[in-house]
């Protein structure tokens, strides 16, 4: 009777334990594998779920959320030899449990090293400015660089962003300098063009004002020249009007000088005539 | 301790019971609740039936199994995913999308959803071998990376109606 109570005792104790380690309660977000004797058996979901206690064993727990992977920054060379320090940070989701814990020791240790090497071989095949300006481009030639090899382990790369593309220290300030000089270039070519501007605009200026001047001597001239042939009218031979003319000048210019302040010692020729027939020669007939 | 052990009665049963289902709350497992359920089971029935205690025992322990595995063969079916959050990437498989790009036998082609799954309305997609055209309505039956493998709805109705479900 004793050892049948001892027996009944055990059996309780081993069913006990039999259903509290059989018994899994997976939570949300989480898949659990499990091994049948080392072998890998099945995935348990989230809930509640029955395991054999004395064959399966939970080896792995994965977490089935996204999982954020800071990509450590680095150095790379852009193809127009310009060194550059790139870091990321890749979003990735496991989608076969089984895959992630049995193809890979270590899959974050696995993609964070992917994913540096690619965006070195992808920065290293463009120019420092399309680097710089291209994010999109750079992210989508690495989520397709990565995506093959990651999926022999049950693992879906959801996105990569690139954090910073900073040029180092001395081509940053070579580039400031650049950016400095290029601003000098145009202030300098604008206040030349102002230069060339205002002085293209001044000579306009003589131009047209010389212009004007000469078309104001011929309109003078010919006003002479209506004058002239409307006092011949009047005189009616030949050389009088210019014997008029002439000496009326003559008489302008005397006076001229009898108001200047210098010396008044004026010589007057006494016969205008003759004298004005000497100035213009023997062609008067008087 | 012998003695006691043949002195069980009816309302012992009971209070193990009750005991069982008050450690159930503090427990993390889900498996105190049986053995607590079919020691009340028991306590009634001993109340009702003269049993020795060695069948009493074995009773609850069958009971217990027998509980613990209904619950996983009829209400466990019964729970649903209420969201789908967490469940990770693989929730993808069974969304319907359309063919934006052709997929060829030696490149892959483009669908597209109506909303975006798994981070991207737009995936990269391979077929089994089956031909489809662009505008086909595709089922994702698979996820390899960042590849989805579909087929097209025409052909999988065919043959989920040829294998019984």
């Amino acid at each position: 009777m004793e050892s049948f109570s001892v027996v009944m005792v055990v059996l309780v104790a081993l069913v006990v334990f039999t259903v509290f380690k059989g018994v899994r309660i997976v939570p949300q977000g989480y898949k659990w594998v499990v091994q049948r004797l080392g072998k890998y058996s099945q995935t348990l979901e989230p809930g509640l779920n029955l395991i054999i206690p004395y064959v399966d064993d939970v080896s792995y727990k994965v977490t089935t959320k996204d999982i954020v992977l800071d990509i450590p920054s680095q150095e790379v060379i852009t193809r127009d030899n310009v060194v550059i320090i790139a870091n990321a940070v890749a979003y990735i989701n496991i989608i076969r449990p089984d895959k992630a814990v049995y193809g890979i020791e270590d899959y974050e240790y696995g993609i964070r090293n992917l994913v540096q090497t690619s965006l070195r071989s992808i920065i290293g095949e463009m120019d420092l400015d399309s680097a710089l300006s291209s994010r999109d481009e750079i992210k989508m030639k690495l989520k397709h660089a990565i995506s093959e090899d990651i999926a022999d382990w049950g693992i879906t790369l959801k996105t990569v962003e690139i954090q910073d593309i900073n040029p180092s220290q001395t081509m940053q300030a070579s580039m400031e300098e650049q950016a400095a000089a290029e601003r000098l270039r145009r202030a300098t070519v604008t206040r030349a063009d102002g230069q060339k501007q205002a002085a293209i605009l001044e000579a306009d200026g003589r131009l047209e004002a010389s212009r004007r001047d000469a078309e104001a001597q011929v309109v003078l001239a010919k006003g002479s020249e209506e004058s002239i042939r409307l006092i011949t009218a009047a005189m009616g031979t030949e050389e009088m009007p210019i014997v008029y003319l002439l000496g009326e000048q003559y008489i302008k210019a005397i006076r001229q000088l009898a108001e200047s302040d210098n010396s008044k010692m004026v010589v007057l020729p006494a016969d205008i005539l003759s004298t004005v027939k000497g100035m213009v020669g023997d062609k008067l007939k008087v | 301790m012998m003695e006691t052990l043949w002195m069980i009665e009816p309302w012992h049963w009971l209070v193990l019971g009750f005991l069982l289902l008050i450690v159930e709350m503090f427990v993390p497992t889900f498996a105190s609740l049986w053995f607590g359920a079919a020691a009340i089971i028991v306590a009634a029935l001993t109340w009702l039936l003269p049993i020795s205690i060695s069948v009493q025992i074995i009773i609850w322990l069958l009971l217990s199994a027998i509980f613990l595995l209904a619950w996983f063969k009829f209400i466990k079916p019964l729970s649903v995913d209420r969201t789908k959050a967490g469940l990770g990437g693989s929730v993808i498989v069974g969304e319907t999308g359309m063919i934006i790009v052709q997929p060829q036998a030696d490149r892959a082609g483009m669908v597209r959803f109506s909303v975006p799954i798994v981070g991207a309305a737009e995936w990269m997609c391979r077929t089994r071998g089956e031909q489809v055209a662009v505008g086909d309505r595709v089922v994702v039956t698979d996820i390899i990376g960042n590849e989805l493998i579909v087929s097209s709805m025409n052909s999988r109705t065919a043959v989920s109606q040829n294998t019984p479900v």
